[in-house]
């Protein structure tokens, strides 16, 4: 009996020990494969990554970049260090009053399409908006404050429209001469008197007459 | 006797003639000359055409209505015209309509206008298709 009780406790301690050592090995290599991946917490992740125009974007955690990379593959060399993304190319079109009393700008960054932002809405992941005023912006970018002013807009070469329009309707004179007139007459001196006849009228229909 | 008969009755007739003529009043219409609307309109062929010259003429004592006539003028058209001839009537509630025949195809109706003058107005073919609007503004 005793021995049997014996027995069992040795298979319950090998048992424990096999799992111990196991655990061991999956936490040092998970701490191998982070140190791998952030150079030893050297870069943030993803510095690497241009700026995303037109859209906000959370600055992203070493832990969500685990998450997405192959385990086996991943080099075991620290990552050399990466320059710093370049600035957005941000372009105002305009300024507007907004809804609420403040300044809204109307940007493009990057070549992407115009979106409006506000004071201290993100351009990009590091630059945000720091004051919009009547024809400019500025915004910050790596420390340093940006100042962009509305574009200027192109001149569009617009096609003369055509003097003649679309054919005329039947009874067109063309080239007609001018219409007789009384000598000191001209069109539209007989506005005022109209104008007067035209209100006593209503006036008389207004008063039932 | 049949004789005085006679002569009171033709007295009678004679005296009431002036009664009965005044149940009917003859008017002298008035010209209303040189009156000039700014014309903006959409419709193709008549684009390049933006004053309306017309003559008035009715009796505005008498009646609500006028006839009127002249010219729509489209310098910005070869410097053309298109003659124009309508009428017009004060409505019940003091608005005034108007109807106008433009060269020989279409028609301006310029409905309830306001007391200035001042509105919009459909343009139409003679077989009542709409085909544009016209904004007249009375100067």
């Amino acid at each position: 009996m005793a021995s049997n009780v014996r027995g069992w406790v040795w298979a319950v301690v090998i048992v424990a020990g096999v799992l111990a050592v196991a655990l061991v090995g999956k936490v040092w290599h998970d701490l191998a494969l982070e140190r791998a991946i952030t150079g030893a917490g050297a870069q943030p992740w993803p510095a690497t990554d241009p700026p995303t125009a037109g859209r906000v974007e959370a600055p992203a955690t070493p832990g969500t970049a685990v998450i997405g990379l192959p385990t086996l593959s991943v080099p075991s060399a620290p990552l050399p260090a990466v320059p710093a993304p370049a600035p957005p190319s941000v372009v105002l079109s305009g300024v507007a009053m907004g809804v609420g009393g403040g300044n809204v700008a109307i940007v493009s960054i990057n070549q992407q399409p115009d979106m409006l932002v506000r004071v201290g809405d993100a351009l990009t992941a590091t630059a945000s908006v720091v004051r919009i005023e009547e024809s400019s912006m500025t915004y910050r970018y790596a420390g340093t404050e940006w100042r962009v002013s509305v574009k200027p807009m192109q001149s569009v070469a617009a096609p003369n429209p055509p003097a003649v329009p679309a054919k005329p309707l039947p009874g067109f004179v063309a080239s007609a001469p001018a219409i007789a007139r009384a000598a000191g007459a001209e069109p539209g001196s007989g506005n005022d008197a109209f104008r007067q006849v035209v209100e006593k009228k209503r006036q008389a229909i207004a008063a039932g007459q | 006797m049949p004789g005085i008969f006679k002569s009171f009755f033709a007295t009678a007739l004679v005296a009431a003639v002036p009664t009965l003529a005044m149940a009917y009043q003859i008017g002298v219409p008035d010209t209303y000359s040189d009156l000039l609307w700014r014309v903006s309109s959409n419709v193709p062929g008549l684009a390049g055409c933006n004053e309306l010259q017309l003559d008035a003429t009715g009796d505005l004592r008498l009646s609500s209505k006028l006839s009127m006539y002249g010219a729509l003028n489209c310098p910005l058209q070869s410097g053309g015209s298109y003659g124009v001839v309508g009428s017009s009537y004060f409505g019940g509630d003091g608005s005034f309509n108007m109807t106008l025949i433009v060269g020989s195809a279409t028609s301006l109706e310029c409905v309830r206008l306001p007391g200035n003058l001042s509105g919009t107005c459909g343009y139409y073919d003679t077989r009542g298709s709409f085909l544009g609007s016209a904004v007249l503004t009375f100067r």
